[in-house]
């Protein structure tokens, strides 16, 4: 796989977790908070119930101190003013919505303060008249008993009080003109003569029963105010609304994290990916710049052999051409030196001879010359192969007879096939081919023996086959023997340029033909030569 | 509390029952005295023992306390909170309205703030909620303090002394409106009286009164003054009206201050309203009321039973609750006031 769309991936898939937890930090940090803020509207709701039943205890009188009403008043200030801040948490429509049914429960608490401020106010007043009445009610009306023409109003005064109680006890309204019917009678009975006496005591209780008239329709009216007043309603909402929002918030918080965990993974898991495949890469390319340095070298190694068996073969010519020419040229300078000391009392013979010696010598480095110019020409590819008719068998006789002229202890058996009627070769290609063959043959025999010339004719090729007893060629040496100036190893004193077998290999394969080498070491060789004709 | 109820039961619905009952007779059933008593023991409590803040910083407190009495807070540098109130006067200055130099009188009576941090409601018409939020009325009103804020924070920045005590205890906030009010607030919170011969009295030790002072309590419950006057402090905590059963103000020509809470509402239902303030160490807050008219206890006493109460006192029963209300002087700084 391709490590650029992987690398790729893995930067977008960082952008993304940055993205994703840059706009969503907020709502991922903030749990504590929003748990204490969903406490505290809770404990609102509790207060306000509490707040509702301190309420009633007071409009009953079983709560006297108002301390608590203010204590809890305070802590539910306190709890809204915290409110304040809604989480963040919360999307913006949520917190909006929050917000706004905050206003409204402060709204709705603002009113509840007022209100139970206003019915401390009138319940004070009421609980202090209800406290009072009855007992100076009682007093009042056991001392006007006993007072002469008194029990009559003793009697209004009892049923005053008993009217009051009840009325301070019915939760409507329909008795209070009753109530107020009986206080207006009482006053007028109060002010005949008979009452005189009592009449600051009665007006007092009257002015109390009038209190209570007064303040108890307003103290019910401030409870069922307060008790009716949504505020506890509106703290639920803003509870609900809360709850709701928190409820989807925190969905969202979930998603968010597992978005941003998938995030992580993948991040990881591209990274890692592309970071594999960053190391494969890197080692294939390092083993294929092995590789390459590893050619180069061998390559470089070749060239240096190459060289090395080129500078071998210079100083193999070098040595090959001071030895092969120095022999022939000194021979040829003794020869002329001695003509020149003694031209005039030699004899004839001796002359013929010193001056054959000078032709042979001359003509055996020409022909040297002849071989180096010939592996020249066929190693520059120019080598000339031009088949002509050709009477073969008296080509193969002259060869025979010049190598022959030659000497030695050795015994030329020629086999020549004498129909050669219609061959066509090159007659110089073919000439270097046997006259070395034979020359060869004839000169690795220092110790004699026959050397066979076979010619024949075999459909279209001619074969000519040379063997001799010679001292044989090593098996070590033979792949390399056709090589230019490559002599095998136990030539020992015999010279030779190591041409030879170079030009008859180059001529053959010139000549489309094969040349087939089977030699033994001390038992001698036989050369098989195949040539189209 | 299961007494109280079973109590106040008894007293309203055995009220009822008697008075359903047939009148008219010779002796007819009343309520025997024994029924008398738990009506009266109906709110046998509603008062309670007062206990210092101990969640409170001293260092605050002590800072408070020295910028309480640094004229520099003033805008002239000629009065300090102190000059208004001051221990020898119950945290008062004794005078019906203060009247500091330079200066126009005070609209209203400078009120104790001995026991302040138990009030719920401030100033004379109950105007303010929180002490913070009323320490910001009488530092920039005229005729108080008379001070700019950033004057008073700059004079502050001056003194090295201040300087160091605010960066130690509000750190990178150092002098601003909000610390120097807290500051202030704390040692407000720190003037606590407690260990009242009646704070005694009421845990237990009967010893702590006198009969006569048990008698003025009695009397102080039955007689109604328990109405307003309820809670650790004997007050502060609600609003009422200034002639509850009788009109105490002669409605048509009276000066705008003694309009009371109208004054901060404008409803009418608020005319005359005032704070109801606590009657702890009252006995040292003379002259008495708003606009300190009352110059002694007994007046003062007198005129809540007529106008409060609508039941005026014999001059046994006043001597009495003046009696009663001298038991709930306090002790401040560890010595009795």
């Amino acid at each position: 796989m391709n490590p650029t769309p992987l690398r790729a991936s893995w930067v977008a898939a960082s952008l993304a977790f940055v993205v994703v937890l840059a706009t969503s930090w907020r709502t991922l940090v903030e749990t504590a908070v929003e748990d204490r803020y969903g406490r505290d509207l809770r404990r609102t709701q509790a207060l306000h119930a509490e707040l509702d039943e301190y309420v009633m205890k007071c409009r009953t009188g079983l709560a006297t101190s108002y301390d608590p009403f203010e204590q809890t008043l305070t802590e539910l200030k306190r709890l809204h003013r915290l409110s304040e801040h809604t989480p963040r948490l919360l999307t913006s429509e949520g917190r909006a919505e929050v917000s706004a049914r905050r206003a409204e429960y402060g709204t709705a608490l603002a009113d509840k303060r007022r209100l139970i401020d206003d019915f401390k106010r009138e319940n004070s007043v009421l609980r202090n008249s209800l406290r009072f009445f009855p007992v100076a009610a009682r007093e009042l009306a056991d001392k006007l008993a006993a007072e002469p023409g008194g029990s009559e109003l003793a009697g209004r005064l009892h049923d005053l009080l008993g009217e009051v109680l009840v009325y301070n006890l019915l939760p409507d309204k329909e008795f209070r003109p009753h109530v107020e019917g009986a206080i207006a009678a009482m006053e007028t009975a109060a002010a005949s003569p008979a009452g005189q006496a009592d009449r600051d005591e009665l007006g007092i209780l009257l002015t109390h029963a009038r209190a209570i008239v007064e303040h108890k329709p307003r103290v019910d009216d401030l409870m069922e105010g307060i008790l009716h007043l949504p505020v506890a309603e509106r703290a639920r909402e803003m509870d609900a609304a809360y709850s709701r929002r928190y409820g989807a918030a925190i969905d969202t918080a979930a998603t968010r994290r597992l978005v941003l965990s998938l995030l992580a993974m993948a991040i990881l898991g591209f990274g890692a990916a592309d970071i594999i495949l960053r190391l494969r890469r890197t080692a294939e390319a390092l083993r294929a710049a092995t590789a390459e340095a590893e050619r180069a070298n061998t390559a470089l190694r070749l060239e240096k052999d190459k060289e090395k068996e080129l500078g071998e073969m210079k100083s193999r010519f070098v040595s090959m051409t001071s030895h092969e020419f120095r022999t022939p040229l000194t021979k040829i300078l003794q020869s002329c030196e001695l003509l020149e000391a003694y031209i005039e009392r030699m004899t004839p013979e001796r002359k013929a001879e010193h001056f054959s010696r000078i032709r042979n010598h001359v003509i055996e480095m020409k022909q040297q010359l002849e071989g180096i110019l010939v592996i020249g020409r066929a190693e520059a590819g120019v080598l000339e192969y031009d088949p002509a008719p050709c009477d073969v068998a008296a080509f193969c006789n002259d060869v025979v007879e010049t190598v022959a002229q030659g000497g030695g202890p050795v015994r030329i058996e020629p086999s020549i096939q004498v129909d050669w009627n219609g061959a066509r070769m090159d007659k110089r290609l073919l000439g270097h081919i046997l006259t070395n063959l034979l020359s060869n043959a004839v000169k690795y025999s220092p110790n004699g023996g026959r050397v066979e010339f076979e010619a024949r004719r075999e459909g279209d090729e001619a074969i000519f086959v040379v063997s001799d007893e010679g001292i044989g060629i090593p098996a070590d040496d033979q792949p390399r023997l056709f090589d230019t100036f490559q002599r095998a190893s136990n030539v020992g004193g015999i010279s030779g340029t190591g041409l030879g077998l170079a030009i008859v290999k180059k001529s053959v394969e010139r000549c489309h033909g094969s040349l087939t080498l089977d030699s033994r070491p001390g038992e001698g060789t036989r050369f098989l030569v195949r040539i189209p004709c | 509390m299961t007494t109280h109820r079973r109590n106040v039961l008894y007293a309203t619905f055995g009220g009822a029952l008697w008075a359903c009952a047939p009148a008219g007779g010779a002796s007819p059933p009343g309520p025997s005295a024994e029924a008398q008593a738990r009506f009266a023991d109906a709110s046998a409590d509603p008062v309670e023992p007062i206990a210092p803040d101990l969640t409170l910083d001293p260092r605050k407190v002590a800072l408070g306390e020295r910028l309480f009495g640094d004229p520099a807070l003033s805008g002239d540098d000629a009065v300090a909170c102190s000059t208004c109130h001051f221990a020898a006067r119950g945290m008062g200055d004794g005078v019906a309205r203060s009247h500091g130099p330079n200066r126009k009188e005070t609209r209203y009576n400078s009120p104790t703030l001995f026991n302040v941090a138990q009030n719920y409601k401030f100033n004379w018409t109950g105007k303010f909620e929180s002490l913070e939020e009323q320490l910001n009325a009488p530092m920039t009103n005229p005729a108080v303090m008379g001070a700019k804020w950033e004057d008073v924070i700059a004079k502050l920045q001056k003194n090295a002394g201040y300087r160091r005590d605010f960066e130690a205890l509000y750190l990178r906030q150092g002098i601003t409106q909000a610390t120097i009010t807290d500051a202030l607030v704390s040692y407000e919170r720190s003037l606590s009286t407690p260990d009242a011969r009646f704070d005694r009295y009421l845990r237990g030790d009967e010893s702590a009164l006198t009969a006569d002072e048990k008698a003025g309590y009695e009397l102080f419950r039955t007689h109604g003054c328990v109405s307003c006057h309820q809670g650790a402090n004997l007050g502060g905590n609600m609003l009422e009206r200034f002639g509850a059963v009788r009109d105490y103000f002669d409605a048509g020509a009276v000066p705008e201050a003694d309009l009371g809470h109208f004054n901060d509402t404008k409803r009418e239902e608020d005319r005359f309203v005032f704070r109801v303030p606590s009657l702890r160490n009252v006995a040292l807050t003379a002259p008495y009321f708003h606009d300190g008219s009352a110059t002694t206890l007994e007046m003062a006493v007198d005129v809540m039973a007529n106008y409060q109460l609508g039941r005026p006192l014999t001059s046994e029963q006043t001597r009495l609750l003046v009696g009663f209300l001298g038991t709930l002087t306090g002790s401040y700084g560890g010595k009795p006031l």
